[in-house]
């Protein structure tokens, strides 16, 4: 007996019909994607409307591009997409740097012992939630009892307010990074490296290669395609990582140097109310997030064959 | 690396060199937390003098009694309690019940499931889309608004599907179905009693995440009575103290060391708990590693 309908439709009502309790197990994540993920993607239509709390989504009153007009020729734009783009930077940069010398050295170490210790210890502020982390940058570098400037102070060197300096944001910024997470990071290039076959140490060392040529020849291209990935995975969050830390950290004094797109649509959004140009702002933030994923990956697939899909 | 042959003298000097350069590093690491700690303990002149640097001095711990006795941070412990384990159930059930599936091979409608999942990394509709539609769902102001957004992550249920999939050879839910088992059984019987090293690591990581989230209080809670750990810790840390604080000599002294001392009320928890747990943490990096 054949039941009505296309093959086509037939085929995917015996497929669901099938697979029924892994659809089931599913529906929990469906629903949550849906309603936390999806639904605020359609609420970005706001982007284009004059949005009123009171009319809601769909009934507010159409605006067109002005939102966008607004933000691109604001004094805002300029100073946020640079700072954005260069804290992603540094950020970038030292984070495939430092855990990766971090790795390295830790690899040439013979004593175990001291081994397990140094990266024990180097792990450890990478739990520590970023309120304590911003509360440990105010009680090291605070003018008045802080302790750098005590020390500057007993060398008689006048003290420094670098908390509220925009020349410091940037260095207090991305050293408490490095600080925080540097030896959680060097974890999987650890893994990566024990992973790499004693046989090509051996075969370099007979060939005559000595301990930098190893590194070069051995150790770095063992390790690459796991340095490539984080890099995907990195950029995949670029555009948003480090705002909850900034917005504790900055103040009207630092904006020149601390205000990114997503503080500055916190500020004009949430605290301002002004909705609908916060979302075109932070529109635009995430379009520019989704542009760097697919170029970053692309080539990526091109030149090293290793991509995320 | 195993050294094969005699090691020169230049490379013993390396060595030390290397050593040396960790020893600092793990210093500058630790340091921070010593001296936020030693500073907890000591006593006012000392801090206020700036004479604490490494060790504490003349130790008292009326810091600790004040803070103990406040009952705001009660609250808030008790919320952040609140947040992380009913927040951590949710996140592993949700992540763990649709990483099963993902994780079948022979599950039709995969590819698109797991595209569904891992778009939301790649593109989203940004705080204030969903800060709307959170209010929209009647959440804000409640306590689920802390823990429904943020009810699963893409990359812990890529991870685990990463694990499902190595760890349970597809054969077993085949022969499973064999016998009449249905998913539904294969999962909450097999696959779930097998996977407690994965759900330990979702649990960890997810339960940190909670404990250390105060942006979603930040927006969603108006109310401080509701307000986690995160928020006390962020109002007495980082914004300026309130004007009555900082007059006596005694008062000044007991503002800046009840700081220390709540920076380690906020963060002795998760570092008392650390050293037996890491081996999960380590392990949820390196499956994450196998395949992004």
């Amino acid at each position: 007996m054949r039941a009505r309908g296309s093959p086509l439709a037939n085929r995917l009502g015996k497929a669901l019909f099938q697979d029924r309790y892994l659809w089931l197990l599913a529906v929990p994540a469906v629903v949550y994607y849906f309603l936390f993920h999806y639904l605020p993607m359609y609420g970005l239509l706001i982007a284009f409307k004059d949005f009123s709390p009171f009319l809601g989504i769909l009934r507010s009153p159409w605006a067109g591009f002005v939102w966008f007009e607004q933000f691109f020729t604001s004094i805002h734009f300029v100073r946020t997409v640079r700072n954005t783009l260069l804290l992603n930077f540094y950020g970038f940069f030292f984070n495939f740097t430092v855990p990766i010398i971090f790795a390295l050295l830790l690899n040439e170490v013979h004593n175990s012992l001291f081994r397990r210790w140094v990266q024990t210890i180097s792990y450890i502020p990478h739990f520590v939630s970023i309120v304590v982390v911003v509360g440990l940058i105010n009680a090291m570098f605070n003018t008045e009892n802080g302790l750098v400037n005590i020390a500057l102070d007993r060398m008689g060197v006048e003290t420094v307010p670098f908390l509220i300096m925009p020349g410091w944001f940037r260095p207090l910024y991305i050293g408490s990074d490095i600080w925080q997470h540097f030896g959680w990071r060097a974890i999987i290039y650890l893994a990566a490296l024990t992973a790499i076959d004693q046989e090509q140490y051996d075969a370099a060392w007979v060939d005559g290669a000595n301990r930098w040529q190893q590194l070069r020849f051995v150790t770095l291209p063992g390790i690459a395609p796991t340095i490539i990935i984080l890099m995907i995975l990195y950029v995949g969050q670029m555009m948003s990582v480090g705002f909850e830390k900034i917005l504790l950290m900055y103040g009207p004094g630092t904006y020149e140097t601390a205000d990114v797109i997503s503080t500055f649509v916190y500020r004009r959004g949430i605290a301002g109310g002004d909705y609908s140009f916060a979302a075109a702002a932070g529109l635009f933030n995430s379009v520019i997030n989704l542009v760097l994923i697919l170029m970053v990956n692309r080539m990526s697939r091109q030149f090293t064959g290793t991509s995320l899909w | 690396m195993n050294v094969r042959y005699q090691r020169s003298v230049a490379e013993r000097l390396a060595e030390y060199a290397i050593a040396l350069v960790l020893s600092v590093a793990a210093l500058v690491t630790i340091f921070p937390i010593l001296y936020v700690f030693s500073n907890s303990i000591s006593g006012s002149r000392a801090i206020l003098g700036g004479t604490v640097w490494l060790w504490p001095q003349d130790i008292t711990w009326v810091g600790y009694q004040t803070v103990v006795k406040s009952t705001e941070v009660w609250r808030s412990y008790y919320n952040t309690l609140w947040y992380t384990s009913v927040g951590t159930a949710l996140n592993v059930a949700i992540t763990m019940t649709v990483a099963y599936p993902l994780s079948r091979r022979g599950f039709r409608g995969r590819s698109l499931l797991m595209f569904y999942i891992a778009f939301t990394m790649w593109f989203s509709g940004g705080i204030i889309p969903t800060f709307i539609i959170v209010r929209n769902l009647g959440l804000y102001a409640t306590r689920w608004a802390m823990v429904l957004p943020t009810a699963a992550a893409a990359w812990n249920i890529i991870i685990t599907r990463t694990y499902l999939q190595s760890n349970i050879d597809e054969s077993i839910p085949e022969s499973a179905k064999i016998d009449g088992a249905n998913d539904l059984t294969i999962f909450f019987r097999i696959v779930v009693p097998v996977s407690s090293t994965i759900i330990a690591v979702n649990v960890l990581f997810y339960a940190v995440g909670h404990w250390n989230a105060y942006f979603p209080a930040l927006i969603y809670l108006p109310d401080p009575d509701l307000h986690p750990l995160q928020m006390v810790l962020r109002r007495l840390l980082i914004l300026p103290p309130e004007e009555e604080e900082r007059m006596a000599f005694e008062a000044i002294a007991g503002v800046t060391r009840n700081r220390f001392v709540v920076i380690m009320v906020g963060t002795l928890p998760i570092l008392a708990v650390y050293p037996f747990l890491q081996r999960y943490f380590i392990k949820g990096v390196m499956i994450g590693a196998l395949k992004g």
